[in-house]
Parts: structure tokens; sequence; C-alpha cells
């Protein structure tokens, strides 16, 4: 047992999945008492690092599990799906004003894990069932521990991994999972204006056409708009395929209110106090990803700012699974 | 007569319904049945290979005969491949 090794990473938390020199490493960093108060959870690793001079530590993709063996297994009071843009970061933030609790959003040592499903393990096999343990094990690694104490963690992530949810819960098969979707025309506006990591197909092709269920080759030929809309219909089918589970529940971003967090909230098992609904109702004034802003309603302003080509694209790749998504969710 | 899962091999539970053993120093991965992460789970918890085979009789309700060929066959799988150590 390399006891060494975990014993020196008391402190660390489990930050990135690399491959330098092809070879597949976890960086980890020291964050003892950091608090991880921003929306994303890459955005507190980059407050660490400005405010201290740690230096990463760079493991082997077992010393996740080697970790996860050592401290206390405790599994998430949640987790949130998403299929883009569609209010995960403001329940995220909902989750966040609640005594005592971490949210991990979007931790990309958590989804590039789970991304390696897309390419190097098919469905059912061995190795599919060794990338769910490092996964776990990843989750896990978040939990309280030492002086990071918390009586509760969720973790949100990223839009990809939800094409994954029948597997991962096969690693988790109580814990409540959440899924956020929203009208496609709205996300791919969104999306058109500010492309996500998964929209920019040269970041990792092979993982691009897995989202899209397209062969690499045909990338180049694919605009943006049939991208964003091929993905989401992939999304709202995997959604769809978990919708009857007792443990899983759906909201439509139209759905979200206070009153609708709270019940996600008692769906986690969490009964808010006076005083954290207080936090909470005030969080819902805020745009969830930048808090210095405001919130203004904008589904109709993206609805109007769609182009023809978004709407060719939703309409042929997205719009009939989220309907049925949609009609589903509101008779459950 | 005993046998210890090593130190260095990490088991992952799915559920009860199976398992993947991870050997840290090998970084060989090998998965197991539902029966054969239930006889791991015993390993881990110290349960002799008597212990083992009855509470495998008692689960499944098979023969002792029966029971027995299962975890020898299993046992000596996970000896071959040094994921346990025998103890007399």
């Amino acid at each position: 047992m390399r006891a060494r090794e975990v014993n020196e990473l008391s402190s660390y938390f489990p930050i990135d999945a690399v491959i330098p020199d092809g070879k597949p490493q976890i960086e980890w960093l020291s964050m003892p008492d950091v608090e991880f108060s921003e929306p994303f959870f890459h955005q507190t690793v980059e407050r660490v690092r400005q405010d201290n001079a740690h230096d990463s530590v760079f493991t082997d993709l077992d010393t996740l599990l080697l970790v996860a063996k050592v401290r206390p297994a405790v599994q998430p009071a949640g987790m949130i799906f998403h299929t883009s843009r569609c209010g995960s970061t403001l329940v995220a933030n909902a989750c966040r004003a609640l005594d005592a609790t971490r949210v991990i959003a979007e931790a990309p040592v958590i989804d590039k894990l789970v991304s390696r499903l897309f390419t190097d393990a098919e469905s059912g096999s061995t190795k599919e069932l060794l990338y769910l343990s490092l996964v776990r094990a990843a989750v896990q690694s978040f939990a309280r521990h030492g002086s990071n104490a918390v009586d509760r963690y969720f973790v949100k992530f990223a839009p990809t991994s939800i094409l994954h949810i029948k597997s991962l819960r096969r690693a988790w098969p109580n814990v409540p999972f959440l899924i956020l979707f929203r009208d496609p025309i709205e996300v791919t506006v969104s999306n058109l204006r500010t492309r996500p990591e998964w929209m920019i197909p040269d970041s990792n092709p092979g993982v691009a056409a897995a989202i899209i269920g397209a062969d690499v080759e045909r990338l180049q030929s694919i605009t943006d708009e049939e991208f964003c809309a091929r993905a989401l219909g992939r999304y709202y089918v995997a959604a769809e395929s978990v919708v009857d589970e007792r443990t899983t529940r759906l909201f439509d971003y139209n759905q979200l209110s206070l009153q609708t967090l709270t019940q996600i909230l008692e769906f986690f098992g969490v009964t808010p106090s006076a005083q954290e609904l207080v936090r909470i109702e005030r969080s819902l004034l805020s745009h969830a990803k930048d808090p210095s802003r405001s919130f203004r309603p904008d589904s109709a302003d993206k609805k109007a700012a769609a182009s023809g080509q978004v709407i060719e694209a939703v309409e042929k790749w997205a719009l009939a699974p989220y309907q049925r998504l949609a009609r589903q969710t509101h008779r459950k | 007569m005993k046998i210890t899962p090593l130190n260095d091999v990490i088991f992952t539970d799915f559920d009860g319904q199976e398992g993947i053993l991870v050997d840290l120093n090998t970084k060989q991965y090998y998965r197991l049945n539902e029966t054969g992460s239930l006889v791991w789970r015993w390993l881990e918890k110290g349960n002799s290979v008597e212990e083992i085979v009855s509470e495998i009789q008692n689960t499944y309700e098979v023969s002792g005969e029966h029971a027995r060929a299962s975890v020898e066959k299993l046992l000596s799988n996970l000896e071959t491949n040094k994921l346990v150590r025998r103890a007399e």
C-alpha cells in the first residue's frame, strides 16, 4: 500500500485528468480550507492558484482508487445533469446556499474521466467498469475530509456527461439524479453566442464525433448550428432513457422558481431552513454564472434571435426529443 | 485456511451485481461477477474459505460440493493472478 502517497495527498483535491507525454495522469492541488464558492470548479482552482504558490502534484490514475479506499466512502447528496444553458448553475447555486454544503460544478477531473467512456471503453466492457470506478473515486475525493469537512456535497456534471447517465447510474444506484433541460432553440442561440468547449470539435475530434453520433471525417462539414442541435437531440434522448427511474427527476428550465428549487432540494433529501431559503431567494436575483450581474429572463430574446439555420437544425435534430421529454416531465 | 486480499489490490463494488479489481502494482484489472464480488467482500472481512463456502451454499441454495468447487476455482484464479495471499 502506498500509504505515504495517500498521506501526502491529505489536503489535496484532484483538479484535472491530463495526458502529458501520452501517459494518463491525475493532477492534484493542495486546497486546505478552501471553499468552493465560485459557480464553476475551475474558477475556484484559478483563485487558489492566484492566492497561493502551491505546486500541483501528478499521480497515476489509480491513485484516485487508493485515496478513495482510505477516506470515508461518503455518497453525494445529489447529482445534477443538464443539457447545457438550462439553469443548472442556478440549481447549483441554490445547493451552495445551504449550510455546510459543497458543490463541485463541472470539475474537469470528473467530466474528462467520464468522456473516456466515449472513446476508450465500449458499453458493457470491463474497461467501462474501470473508468466508472475511477469516476466514482474522483467524485468521492470531494466528500468531507480533514479540514475541508462539510455535511453534504453535490456534483454537477458537464452537459456531455448526460450521454453516459445510464452507466453512471451503475456507480451510484441510489443517489438522486436531477436532469435539467431547456427549449433547444434557446440553448442553441446561447451556445452560438458563447461556444462551450464541447462545441469546439478540434479540441477532441473523437469525443466531438461521439457526442453527435457521427464519424470524425464528417465533422468538418457540419455547421455549428447542426452540431449543437444534434448534440442536444442526443442529450434529450439520454435523459428520456432514465425518465421513469424512481431516483431521477427532471425539470424544464421554464419550470424553475423558488418553489421548484425547494422541491429539488427536497428530492435531494434537504429541507432548507428559513435562513437558507432567504439566501436561495437572493441567489435567484443575480445572474447564476456571474453574481455581480442581476438576472433578467431572456427566453423570448433568444427565441427572437434564432436564425433560419438554427430553427432548421433544431427542427431536424432536437425538437421532437425535446417535446417528448417535456411531455413526460410534465406528466410525471 | 485463510486467504487474504493483497493490500495493493483495490476492489470497487457496483451495487453487489459485479465489481472490478485493480492491481496497483501490475496495473492489471479484473472483472468479478456477482458471486466473485461476494467472495471478495467476505475475504476482505477476514472470513475463512470454509465460512465462504458455507455462505455461498446458503445464499445461492446450492450443494456444498458445488459451492466449494466454485469458490476454489475463483480463489485459484485470484492466486494465479497474485491478487490474494494464502495463509494456513
